[in-house]
Protein backbone atom coordinates (compact mmCIF):
# COMPACT_ATOMS: atom_id res chain seq x y z
CA UNK A 1 0.00 0.00 0.00
CA UNK A 2 1.21 3.54 -0.88
CA UNK A 3 0.97 5.99 1.83
CA UNK A 4 1.29 8.91 0.58
CA UNK A 5 1.71 12.09 3.52
CA UNK A 6 -1.23 14.66 2.76
CA UNK A 7 -3.52 16.88 4.93
CA UNK A 8 -5.62 14.01 5.79
CA UNK A 9 -2.51 11.65 7.40
CA UNK A 10 -1.00 12.47 10.73
CA UNK A 11 3.22 11.04 11.47
CA UNK A 12 3.72 9.63 14.43
CA UNK A 13 6.50 8.59 16.42
CA UNK A 14 6.57 5.65 18.72
CA UNK A 15 10.01 4.94 20.86
CA UNK A 16 12.21 4.88 21.12
CA UNK A 17 12.16 5.33 24.71
CA UNK A 18 8.23 3.83 25.25
CA UNK A 19 7.98 0.98 27.82
CA UNK A 20 5.64 -0.99 25.57
CA UNK A 21 8.34 -1.39 22.86
CA UNK A 22 10.37 -4.05 25.00
CA UNK A 23 13.18 -2.08 24.71
CA UNK A 24 14.67 0.71 21.92
CA UNK A 25 12.55 -0.06 19.37
CA UNK A 26 11.16 3.26 17.19
CA UNK A 27 8.15 2.84 14.82
CA UNK A 28 7.56 5.80 13.24
CA UNK A 29 3.72 5.57 12.00
CA UNK A 30 1.59 7.05 9.76
CA UNK A 31 -2.30 7.42 10.42
CA UNK A 32 -5.23 8.43 9.18
CA UNK A 33 -7.35 8.96 11.88
CA UNK A 34 -6.35 6.70 14.55
CA UNK A 35 -6.11 3.54 11.46
CA UNK A 36 -2.46 2.83 10.81
CA UNK A 37 -1.74 3.24 7.08
CA UNK A 38 2.21 2.61 7.15
CA UNK A 39 4.57 1.45 9.73
CA UNK A 40 7.93 1.83 9.40
CA UNK A 41 10.09 0.31 12.49
CA UNK A 42 13.62 1.69 12.93
CA UNK A 43 16.32 -0.27 14.44
CA UNK A 44 19.95 -0.03 15.99
CA UNK A 45 19.48 1.56 18.62
CA UNK A 46 21.11 -1.66 21.21
CA UNK A 47 23.27 -2.41 18.10
CA UNK A 48 26.77 -3.79 19.84
CA UNK A 49 28.66 -5.55 16.71
CA UNK A 50 28.68 -8.90 18.94
CA UNK A 51 29.45 -10.70 15.92
CA UNK A 52 32.41 -8.52 14.77
CA UNK A 53 33.45 -8.66 18.15
CA UNK A 54 33.00 -12.53 18.38
CA UNK A 55 35.54 -12.52 15.32
CA UNK A 56 38.72 -10.94 17.78
CA UNK A 57 37.35 -13.64 20.60
CA UNK A 58 38.53 -16.84 21.11
CA UNK A 59 35.72 -19.32 20.97
CA UNK A 60 35.31 -19.50 24.60
CA UNK A 61 35.04 -15.83 25.57
CA UNK A 62 32.27 -15.83 22.87
CA UNK A 63 29.75 -17.69 25.36
CA UNK A 64 29.27 -14.32 27.45
CA UNK A 65 27.94 -12.45 24.92
CA UNK A 66 25.40 -14.59 23.48
CA UNK A 67 23.97 -14.60 26.83
CA UNK A 68 23.29 -10.92 26.33
CA UNK A 69 21.98 -11.18 23.03
CA UNK A 70 18.42 -12.84 23.92
CA UNK A 71 19.12 -11.70 27.88
CA UNK A 72 15.26 -13.47 28.64
CA UNK A 73 16.62 -16.57 27.27
CA UNK A 74 20.71 -17.06 28.16
CA UNK A 75 20.75 -20.50 28.07
CA UNK A 76 18.77 -21.14 24.69
CA UNK A 77 21.68 -19.21 23.34
CA UNK A 78 24.43 -20.73 25.26
CA UNK A 79 23.21 -23.74 23.70
CA UNK A 80 23.06 -23.10 20.08
CA UNK A 81 26.41 -21.58 20.29
CA UNK A 82 28.16 -24.44 21.69
CA UNK A 83 26.54 -27.07 19.39
CA UNK A 84 27.76 -25.14 16.35
CA UNK A 85 31.27 -25.12 17.59
CA UNK A 86 31.13 -28.73 19.09
CA UNK A 87 30.13 -29.76 15.83
CA UNK A 88 32.82 -27.95 13.95
CA UNK A 89 35.04 -30.13 17.17
CA UNK A 90 33.59 -33.60 16.57
CA UNK A 91 32.78 -33.57 20.09
CA UNK A 92 30.29 -35.36 21.41
CA UNK A 93 29.03 -34.93 24.68
CA UNK A 94 28.21 -37.53 27.44
CA UNK A 95 24.10 -38.07 27.97
CA UNK A 96 24.13 -36.46 31.47
CA UNK A 97 24.71 -33.20 29.57
CA UNK A 98 22.70 -33.43 26.99
CA UNK A 99 20.15 -33.69 29.65
CA UNK A 100 21.01 -31.01 31.43
CA UNK A 101 21.13 -29.19 28.84
CA UNK A 102 17.53 -29.92 27.61
CA UNK A 103 16.22 -29.71 31.05
CA UNK A 104 17.81 -25.87 31.17
CA UNK A 105 16.69 -24.74 28.11
CA UNK A 106 13.03 -25.61 28.68
CA UNK A 107 13.66 -23.92 32.00
CA UNK A 108 14.53 -21.10 29.81
CA UNK A 109 11.67 -21.51 27.99
CA UNK A 110 10.00 -21.09 30.92
CA UNK A 111 11.85 -17.71 31.47
CA UNK A 112 10.87 -15.84 28.44
CA UNK A 113 7.63 -17.22 28.56
CA UNK A 114 6.57 -16.55 31.40
CA UNK A 115 8.10 -12.72 31.70
CA UNK A 116 5.95 -12.12 27.96
CA UNK A 117 3.07 -12.73 29.07
CA UNK A 118 3.67 -10.54 32.51
CA UNK A 119 4.90 -7.82 30.19
CA UNK A 120 2.09 -8.25 27.32
CA UNK A 121 -0.82 -7.95 29.94
CA UNK A 122 1.23 -4.88 31.28
CA UNK A 123 0.83 -3.44 27.64
CA UNK A 124 -2.52 -4.55 27.51
CA UNK A 125 -3.85 -3.31 31.02
CA UNK A 126 -4.08 -6.13 32.93
CA UNK A 127 -1.41 -5.19 35.13
CA UNK A 128 -1.69 -7.27 38.22
CA UNK A 129 -0.38 -10.53 36.02
CA UNK A 130 3.29 -8.63 35.70
CA UNK A 131 3.53 -9.37 39.52
CA UNK A 132 1.99 -12.61 39.68
CA UNK A 133 4.41 -13.40 36.77
CA UNK A 134 7.38 -12.18 38.07
CA UNK A 135 6.54 -13.82 41.52
CA UNK A 136 7.09 -17.52 39.65
CA UNK A 137 10.11 -16.39 37.77
CA UNK A 138 11.81 -15.91 41.22
CA UNK A 139 11.93 -19.58 41.20
CA UNK A 140 13.56 -20.37 37.45
CA UNK A 141 16.08 -17.06 38.82
CA UNK A 142 17.06 -19.60 41.73
CA UNK A 143 18.01 -22.56 39.29
CA UNK A 144 20.02 -20.25 37.54
CA UNK A 145 21.61 -18.73 40.73
CA UNK A 146 22.34 -22.24 42.16
CA UNK A 147 23.63 -23.83 38.90
CA UNK A 148 25.87 -20.74 37.98
CA UNK A 149 25.80 -18.50 40.05
CA UNK A 150 24.43 -15.76 38.18
CA UNK A 151 20.35 -15.17 38.04
CA UNK A 152 19.95 -13.53 34.83
CA UNK A 153 23.52 -14.01 32.58
CA UNK A 154 23.91 -17.65 33.48
CA UNK A 155 27.25 -18.36 30.55
CA UNK A 156 26.67 -21.98 32.56
CA UNK A 157 27.19 -24.20 29.32
CA UNK A 158 30.62 -24.68 27.73
CA UNK A 159 31.89 -26.46 24.39
CA UNK A 160 32.45 -30.01 25.45
CA UNK A 161 29.99 -29.35 28.36
CA UNK A 162 28.76 -27.61 31.35
CA UNK A 163 30.77 -25.20 33.72
CA UNK A 164 30.45 -27.31 36.79
CA UNK A 165 28.45 -30.20 38.01
CA UNK A 166 24.95 -29.54 39.04
CA UNK A 167 24.18 -28.50 42.85
CA UNK A 168 23.58 -30.94 45.37
CA UNK A 169 19.87 -28.81 45.51
CA UNK A 170 19.32 -29.00 42.24
CA UNK A 171 16.25 -31.71 42.25
CA UNK A 172 14.76 -30.04 45.26
CA UNK A 173 15.00 -26.56 43.08
CA UNK A 174 13.18 -28.23 39.92
CA UNK A 175 10.69 -30.12 41.73
CA UNK A 176 9.52 -26.89 43.71
CA UNK A 177 8.93 -25.66 39.70
CA UNK A 178 7.40 -28.28 38.83
CA UNK A 179 4.67 -28.39 41.74
CA UNK A 180 3.82 -24.71 41.61
CA UNK A 181 3.58 -23.99 38.00
CA UNK A 182 1.23 -26.22 36.86
CA UNK A 183 -1.04 -24.35 39.70
CA UNK A 184 -0.12 -20.60 38.55
CA UNK A 185 -0.55 -21.30 34.52
CA UNK A 186 -4.41 -22.31 35.78
CA UNK A 187 -4.16 -19.29 37.77
CA UNK A 188 -3.14 -17.49 34.86
CA UNK A 189 -5.87 -18.88 32.14
CA UNK A 190 -8.47 -18.14 35.16
CA UNK A 191 -7.59 -14.36 35.43
CA UNK A 192 -7.07 -13.99 31.43
CA UNK A 193 -8.58 -16.74 29.09
CA UNK A 194 -12.05 -15.75 29.22
CA UNK A 195 -11.46 -12.36 30.56
CA UNK A 196 -13.99 -10.18 28.24
CA UNK A 197 -10.96 -7.21 28.02
CA UNK A 198 -8.18 -9.52 27.47
CA UNK A 199 -10.27 -11.57 24.25
CA UNK A 200 -11.42 -8.27 23.09
CA UNK A 201 -8.18 -7.01 22.67
CA UNK A 202 -6.54 -9.76 21.81
CA UNK A 203 -8.91 -11.74 19.19
CA UNK A 204 -8.50 -11.07 15.31
CA UNK A 205 -5.82 -8.33 16.31
CA UNK A 206 -2.70 -8.71 14.31
CA UNK A 207 -3.86 -11.35 11.71
CA UNK A 208 -1.42 -13.62 9.77
CA UNK A 209 -2.33 -16.38 7.59
CA UNK A 210 0.18 -19.42 7.15
CA UNK A 211 1.15 -18.49 3.41
CA UNK A 212 2.28 -14.47 4.90
CA UNK A 213 4.05 -16.50 7.77
CA UNK A 214 6.50 -18.63 5.66
CA UNK A 215 6.92 -15.66 3.29
CA UNK A 216 7.99 -13.44 5.63
CA UNK A 217 10.47 -16.61 7.48
CA UNK A 218 8.77 -16.28 10.70
CA UNK A 219 9.31 -18.90 13.13
CA UNK A 220 8.59 -19.84 16.71
CA UNK A 221 5.13 -19.07 18.38
CA UNK A 222 4.73 -16.79 15.69
CA UNK A 223 4.32 -19.17 13.03
CA UNK A 224 2.35 -22.12 14.70
CA UNK A 225 -0.20 -19.78 15.60
CA UNK A 226 -1.29 -19.80 11.63
CA UNK A 227 -0.90 -23.51 11.76
CA UNK A 228 1.53 -24.51 10.26
CA UNK A 229 3.72 -27.75 12.17
CA UNK A 230 7.26 -26.42 12.48
CA UNK A 231 9.30 -26.61 15.92
CA UNK A 232 12.97 -27.01 15.11
CA UNK A 233 13.07 -29.35 18.41
CA UNK A 234 10.80 -31.67 16.07
CA UNK A 235 11.73 -31.42 12.81
CA UNK A 236 15.61 -31.42 13.16
CA UNK A 237 16.18 -32.64 17.10
CA UNK A 238 19.83 -31.72 18.39
CA UNK A 239 21.04 -32.36 22.29
CA UNK A 240 19.02 -35.75 22.21
CA UNK A 241 15.49 -34.19 21.72
CA UNK A 242 14.57 -37.00 19.97
CA UNK A 243 13.99 -39.00 23.25
CA UNK A 244 11.46 -36.72 24.90
CA UNK A 245 7.95 -37.05 24.16
CA UNK A 246 6.01 -33.23 23.84
CA UNK A 247 3.52 -32.12 21.78
CA UNK A 248 3.65 -29.11 19.68
CA UNK A 249 0.81 -26.80 20.28
CA UNK A 250 -0.81 -25.23 16.82
CA UNK A 251 -3.14 -22.54 16.53
CA UNK A 252 -5.60 -21.80 14.21
CA UNK A 253 -6.74 -18.09 13.38
CA UNK A 254 -3.00 -16.71 13.33
CA UNK A 255 -3.94 -13.67 15.64
CA UNK A 256 -2.80 -12.54 18.89
CA UNK A 257 -4.90 -14.66 20.95
CA UNK A 258 -3.76 -17.76 19.68
CA UNK A 259 -0.14 -16.93 20.73
CA UNK A 260 -0.98 -16.47 23.95
CA UNK A 261 -3.01 -19.60 24.12
CA UNK A 262 0.25 -21.61 22.45
CA UNK A 263 2.78 -19.94 24.69
CA UNK A 264 0.69 -21.04 27.79
CA UNK A 265 0.28 -24.41 26.23
CA UNK A 266 4.60 -24.67 25.70
CA UNK A 267 5.15 -23.44 29.07
CA UNK A 268 2.85 -27.21 29.97
CA UNK A 269 5.01 -29.22 27.76
CA UNK A 270 8.27 -27.49 28.82
CA UNK A 271 7.00 -28.76 32.04
CA UNK A 272 6.44 -32.21 30.78
CA UNK A 273 10.12 -32.70 29.19
CA UNK A 274 11.69 -30.98 32.79
CA UNK A 275 9.88 -33.52 34.34
CA UNK A 276 10.85 -36.44 31.29
CA UNK A 277 14.86 -34.78 31.94
CA UNK A 278 14.77 -34.92 35.25
CA UNK A 279 13.66 -38.16 36.03
CA UNK A 280 15.63 -39.48 33.47
CA UNK A 281 19.09 -37.53 34.33
CA UNK A 282 21.56 -40.00 33.63
CA UNK A 283 24.53 -40.40 36.18
CA UNK A 284 28.26 -39.47 34.59
CA UNK A 285 30.91 -37.12 34.19
CA UNK A 286 29.77 -33.33 33.22
CA UNK A 287 31.73 -32.40 30.72
CA UNK A 288 33.25 -34.62 27.56
CA UNK A 289 36.96 -36.21 28.16
CA UNK A 290 38.37 -33.82 25.47
CA UNK A 291 41.88 -32.39 26.37
CA UNK A 292 43.03 -29.69 24.94
CA UNK A 293 39.47 -27.99 24.11
CA UNK A 294 37.80 -28.91 27.65
CA UNK A 295 39.50 -27.43 31.23
CA UNK A 296 40.09 -29.94 33.30
CA UNK A 297 38.55 -30.46 36.35
CA UNK A 298 40.20 -28.47 39.52
CA UNK A 299 41.72 -30.86 41.42
CA UNK A 300 44.00 -32.36 38.95
CA UNK A 301 44.80 -28.86 38.02
CA UNK A 302 46.38 -28.61 40.96
CA UNK A 303 47.47 -32.25 41.28
CA UNK A 304 48.94 -33.02 37.65
CA UNK A 305 51.68 -31.64 35.71
CA UNK A 306 49.69 -32.23 32.36
CA UNK A 307 46.29 -30.79 33.37
CA UNK A 308 48.08 -27.75 34.70
CA UNK A 309 49.34 -27.23 30.83
CA UNK A 310 46.49 -28.19 29.44
CA UNK A 311 44.24 -25.72 31.84
CA UNK A 312 46.87 -22.72 30.78
CA UNK A 313 47.04 -23.89 27.21
CA UNK A 314 43.09 -23.87 27.03
CA UNK A 315 42.91 -20.11 28.92
CA UNK A 316 46.00 -18.70 27.54
CA UNK A 317 45.81 -19.60 23.58
CA UNK A 318 42.22 -21.33 23.21
CA UNK A 319 41.85 -24.20 21.32
CA UNK A 320 41.83 -24.42 17.39
CA UNK A 321 38.91 -24.98 15.79
CA UNK A 322 39.60 -27.30 12.27
CA UNK A 323 38.43 -25.17 9.09
CA UNK A 324 34.70 -25.36 8.32
CA UNK A 325 31.34 -23.68 8.32
CA UNK A 326 28.12 -24.86 10.02
CA UNK A 327 24.68 -24.15 10.23
CA UNK A 328 23.05 -24.85 13.78
CA UNK A 329 19.60 -24.10 14.11
CA UNK A 330 17.72 -24.64 17.52
CA UNK A 331 14.18 -23.65 18.97
CA UNK A 332 14.70 -20.70 21.12
CA UNK A 333 11.31 -19.60 22.84
CA UNK A 334 11.33 -17.11 20.50
CA UNK A 335 11.43 -18.94 16.91
CA UNK A 336 14.64 -20.35 15.07
CA UNK A 337 17.80 -19.56 16.48
CA UNK A 338 20.73 -20.35 14.20
CA UNK A 339 24.34 -19.91 14.42
CA UNK A 340 26.36 -20.00 11.53
CA UNK A 341 29.81 -20.41 11.97
CA UNK A 342 32.93 -19.93 10.31
CA UNK A 343 36.10 -21.51 10.85
CA UNK A 344 39.52 -20.71 8.83
CA UNK A 345 41.56 -23.25 10.85
CA UNK A 346 42.58 -20.72 13.91
CA UNK A 347 41.72 -20.07 17.99
CA UNK A 348 39.30 -17.52 17.46
CA UNK A 349 35.68 -17.87 15.00
CA UNK A 350 36.37 -16.41 11.01
CA UNK A 351 32.65 -15.27 10.83
CA UNK A 352 30.00 -15.70 13.46
CA UNK A 353 26.80 -14.95 12.10
CA UNK A 354 23.40 -15.21 14.45
CA UNK A 355 19.75 -16.11 12.83
CA UNK A 356 18.00 -13.90 15.71
CA UNK A 357 14.59 -14.85 15.75
CA UNK A 358 13.09 -11.95 17.17
CA UNK A 359 14.60 -9.66 14.28
CA UNK A 360 13.35 -11.76 11.45
CA UNK A 361 9.78 -11.85 13.35
CA UNK A 362 9.68 -8.15 13.76
CA UNK A 363 9.33 -7.81 10.37
CA UNK A 364 5.74 -9.12 10.83
CA UNK A 365 4.96 -6.65 12.24
CA UNK A 366 4.05 -3.80 9.53
CA UNK A 367 1.58 -6.68 7.33
CA UNK A 368 0.15 -6.99 10.90
CA UNK A 369 -0.67 -3.47 12.09
CA UNK A 370 -1.66 -1.99 8.43
CA UNK A 371 -5.49 -1.31 8.49
CA UNK A 372 -5.18 -1.66 12.60
CA UNK A 373 -5.78 0.70 15.38
CA UNK A 374 -2.82 2.36 17.36
CA UNK A 375 -3.46 0.85 20.90
CA UNK A 376 -3.07 -2.60 19.00
CA UNK A 377 0.32 -2.05 17.52
CA UNK A 378 1.44 -2.12 21.17
CA UNK A 379 -0.83 -5.32 21.72
CA UNK A 380 1.30 -6.81 17.78
CA UNK A 381 4.58 -5.65 19.57
CA UNK A 382 4.26 -7.69 22.52
CA UNK A 383 2.59 -10.90 20.91
CA UNK A 384 5.80 -10.83 18.54
CA UNK A 385 7.48 -10.82 21.69
CA UNK A 386 10.41 -9.05 20.82
CA UNK A 387 13.91 -8.87 22.47
CA UNK A 388 16.01 -5.79 21.39
CA UNK A 389 19.23 -7.25 22.70
CA UNK A 390 18.29 -9.84 20.33
CA UNK A 391 17.28 -7.62 17.20
CA UNK A 392 20.34 -5.33 17.06
CA UNK A 393 22.45 -7.92 18.63
CA UNK B 1 25.30 -41.96 8.29
CA UNK B 2 28.40 -41.11 6.42
CA UNK B 3 29.18 -38.05 6.20
CA UNK B 4 29.52 -37.35 2.45
CA UNK B 5 26.47 -39.32 1.53
CA UNK B 6 23.27 -37.41 0.54
CA UNK B 7 19.97 -37.91 1.59
CA UNK B 8 17.42 -39.18 -0.93
CA UNK B 9 15.84 -35.74 -0.73
CA UNK B 10 18.96 -33.37 -0.66
CA UNK B 11 19.93 -35.71 -4.30
CA UNK B 12 16.91 -34.64 -5.73
CA UNK B 13 17.47 -31.06 -5.39
CA UNK B 14 20.76 -31.58 -6.08
CA UNK B 15 20.18 -33.07 -9.58
CA UNK B 16 16.96 -30.90 -10.17
CA UNK B 17 19.30 -27.80 -10.25
CA UNK B 18 21.83 -29.57 -11.85
CA UNK B 19 19.72 -30.47 -14.67
CA UNK B 20 18.15 -26.96 -15.13
CA UNK B 21 21.48 -25.10 -14.26
CA UNK B 22 24.12 -27.18 -15.86
CA UNK B 23 27.39 -25.88 -15.06
CA UNK B 24 26.16 -23.01 -13.20
CA UNK B 25 26.15 -25.14 -10.43
CA UNK B 26 30.01 -25.43 -9.46
CA UNK B 27 29.94 -28.04 -6.83
CA UNK B 28 28.51 -29.10 -3.63
CA UNK B 29 29.55 -30.10 -0.63
CA UNK B 30 28.20 -32.44 2.64
CA UNK B 31 30.15 -31.37 5.98
CA UNK B 32 28.59 -32.47 9.03
CA UNK B 33 25.50 -33.87 7.64
CA UNK B 34 24.80 -30.19 5.88
CA UNK B 35 24.43 -30.16 1.99
CA UNK B 36 25.91 -26.89 0.83
CA UNK B 37 25.41 -25.99 -2.93
CA UNK B 38 27.89 -23.37 -4.73
CA UNK B 39 26.42 -21.39 -7.50
CA UNK B 40 27.39 -18.65 -9.67
CA UNK B 41 25.82 -15.34 -8.25
CA UNK B 42 24.82 -13.85 -11.57
CA UNK B 43 21.79 -16.59 -11.29
CA UNK B 44 20.81 -16.37 -7.41
CA UNK B 45 17.57 -14.90 -7.86
CA UNK B 46 16.91 -17.44 -11.03
CA UNK B 47 18.29 -20.15 -8.85
CA UNK B 48 16.09 -18.68 -5.68
CA UNK B 49 12.99 -18.94 -7.98
CA UNK B 50 13.57 -22.53 -9.14
CA UNK B 51 13.87 -23.75 -5.24
CA UNK B 52 10.93 -21.73 -4.98
CA UNK B 53 8.52 -23.41 -7.38
CA UNK B 54 9.69 -26.66 -8.10
CA UNK B 55 8.00 -29.38 -6.79
CA UNK B 56 10.97 -31.54 -6.21
CA UNK B 57 12.24 -28.62 -4.04
CA UNK B 58 9.59 -26.33 -2.74
CA UNK B 59 11.67 -24.30 -0.39
CA UNK B 60 9.36 -22.05 1.15
CA UNK B 61 11.07 -19.95 3.08
CA UNK B 62 14.44 -18.59 3.68
CA UNK B 63 15.92 -18.77 6.95
CA UNK B 64 19.43 -16.69 6.61
CA UNK B 65 21.67 -14.74 4.62
CA UNK B 66 24.55 -14.31 5.98
CA UNK B 67 27.65 -12.56 4.07
CA UNK B 68 31.37 -13.58 5.09
CA UNK B 69 34.43 -11.37 3.76
CA UNK B 70 37.19 -13.50 2.61
CA UNK B 71 39.65 -10.66 2.28
CA UNK B 72 42.86 -12.93 1.95
CA UNK B 73 41.58 -15.28 -0.95
CA UNK B 74 42.66 -14.27 -4.47
CA UNK B 75 39.67 -15.47 -6.57
CA UNK B 76 36.82 -14.00 -4.72
CA UNK B 77 36.47 -11.01 -1.61
CA UNK B 78 33.23 -11.91 -0.48
CA UNK B 79 30.69 -14.95 0.28
CA UNK B 80 26.66 -14.58 0.60
CA UNK B 81 25.15 -17.39 2.00
CA UNK B 82 21.59 -18.62 1.53
CA UNK B 83 19.48 -20.95 4.14
CA UNK B 84 16.88 -22.18 2.42
CA UNK B 85 14.57 -24.62 4.24
CA UNK B 86 11.53 -26.51 3.11
CA UNK B 87 8.76 -27.20 5.62
CA UNK B 88 7.04 -29.50 3.37
CA UNK B 89 10.36 -31.76 2.96
CA UNK B 90 11.97 -30.78 6.23
CA UNK B 91 15.31 -30.23 4.19
CA UNK B 92 17.82 -27.79 4.50
CA UNK B 93 20.04 -26.40 1.92
CA UNK B 94 22.70 -23.70 1.40
CA UNK B 95 23.29 -21.34 -1.30
CA UNK B 96 26.59 -20.63 -1.37
CA UNK B 97 27.74 -17.91 -4.12
CA UNK B 98 30.85 -15.47 -4.22
CA UNK B 99 31.69 -12.07 -5.31
CA UNK B 100 34.57 -10.59 -6.69
CA UNK B 101 36.58 -7.51 -4.80
CA UNK B 102 35.33 -4.64 -6.47
CA UNK B 103 34.26 -1.42 -5.24
CA UNK B 104 30.98 -1.93 -5.23
CA UNK B 105 29.76 -5.34 -5.31
CA UNK B 106 26.41 -6.71 -6.14
CA UNK B 107 24.44 -9.20 -6.65
CA UNK B 108 20.47 -9.63 -7.54
CA UNK B 109 17.84 -9.42 -4.43
CA UNK B 110 15.94 -12.49 -3.95
CA UNK B 111 13.27 -10.20 -1.86
CA UNK B 112 10.41 -9.97 -4.82
CA UNK B 113 10.65 -13.90 -4.38
CA UNK B 114 11.16 -14.00 -0.66
CA UNK B 115 9.54 -11.23 1.40
CA UNK B 116 11.31 -12.69 4.36
CA UNK B 117 14.72 -11.51 3.30
CA UNK B 118 14.21 -8.08 3.16
CA UNK B 119 15.64 -7.29 6.11
CA UNK B 120 18.26 -9.92 5.78
CA UNK B 121 19.56 -8.08 2.54
CA UNK B 122 19.56 -4.66 3.86
CA UNK B 123 21.45 -5.92 7.24
CA UNK B 124 24.48 -7.38 4.82
CA UNK B 125 24.23 -4.23 2.82
CA UNK B 126 24.25 -2.33 6.09
CA UNK B 127 27.72 -4.61 7.35
CA UNK B 128 29.48 -5.34 4.20
CA UNK B 129 28.22 -2.74 1.68
CA UNK B 130 27.10 -5.63 -0.96
CA UNK B 131 24.64 -3.76 -3.19
CA UNK B 132 21.40 -5.82 -3.51
CA UNK B 133 19.77 -5.13 -7.28
CA UNK B 134 15.65 -4.95 -7.08
CA UNK B 135 15.51 -4.55 -3.31
CA UNK B 136 12.87 -1.73 -2.68
CA UNK B 137 14.22 -0.25 0.14
CA UNK B 138 17.70 -1.26 0.44
CA UNK B 139 18.45 1.41 3.23
CA UNK B 140 20.93 0.69 6.02
CA UNK B 141 19.78 -0.96 8.86
CA UNK B 142 21.04 -1.42 12.45
CA UNK B 143 23.94 1.42 12.04
CA UNK B 144 22.97 4.69 12.80
CA UNK B 145 22.08 7.15 9.82
CA UNK B 146 25.02 9.35 8.21
CA UNK B 147 26.97 5.89 9.02
CA UNK B 148 29.60 5.43 6.12
CA UNK B 149 31.81 2.64 6.65
CA UNK B 150 31.16 -1.14 5.86
CA UNK B 151 31.61 -2.84 9.96
CA UNK B 152 31.86 -6.56 9.22
CA UNK B 153 34.71 -5.75 6.51
CA UNK B 154 37.66 -7.18 7.74
CA UNK B 155 40.25 -4.40 7.19
CA UNK B 156 37.38 -2.87 9.65
CA UNK B 157 39.71 -2.18 12.47
CA UNK B 158 37.79 -3.64 16.14
CA UNK B 159 38.49 -0.28 18.24
CA UNK B 160 37.26 2.24 15.12
CA UNK B 161 35.52 5.12 16.37
CA UNK B 162 33.24 7.58 14.11
CA UNK B 163 33.83 10.90 14.97
CA UNK B 164 30.27 12.39 14.95
CA UNK B 165 31.42 15.99 15.27
CA UNK B 166 34.45 18.55 15.48
CA UNK B 167 35.05 21.79 17.18
CA UNK B 168 37.79 22.56 14.67
CA UNK B 169 35.96 24.25 11.94
CA UNK B 170 39.33 24.17 9.19
CA UNK B 171 40.36 20.61 9.95
CA UNK B 172 38.78 17.52 9.30
CA UNK B 173 38.29 15.55 11.78
CA UNK B 174 41.08 12.62 12.03
CA UNK B 175 39.83 9.20 12.37
CA UNK B 176 41.55 7.29 14.88
CA UNK B 177 41.71 3.54 13.83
Amino acid sequence: MSAVASEKTMTINLGPQHPATHGVLRVVLELDGETIIKATPHLGYLHTGIEKTAESKLYYKVIPMTDRMDYLSPMSNNLGFVLAVEKLLGIEVPEKVKFARVLLSEITRLNSHIVWLGTHALDVGAMSMLLYTFRERELIMDVYEAVSGQRMMSTYFRIGGLAYDLPLDFDEKIKKILKIFPEKLKDYERLLSKNRIWIKRLTGIGTLTAEEALDLSLTGPLLRSTGVNYDVRKAQPYSGYEKFDFDVPLGKNGDCYDRYLIRIEEMRQSLKIIKQALDGMPEGPYCADVPGVVLPPKPKVLTEMEALIYHFKIITEGFKVPAGSYYQAIESPKGELGFYMVSDGSAKPYRMRVRPPSFINLQALEPMVRGALVADVITCIGSIDIVLGEVDR
Amino acid sequence: MNRDELTQKEKEVLDALKEQFGDSISGHERTFGQLSIFVENNLIFNIAQFLKDNEKCGFETVSDICGVDWIDCSEMRYEIVYVFYSFRNNTRVLIRTTLPDVNEPKIRSIQPLYPGADWLEREVYDMLGIVFEGHPDLRRILTPEGFEDWPHRKDFPLTYEMPHFSHNKNKPPEIIK
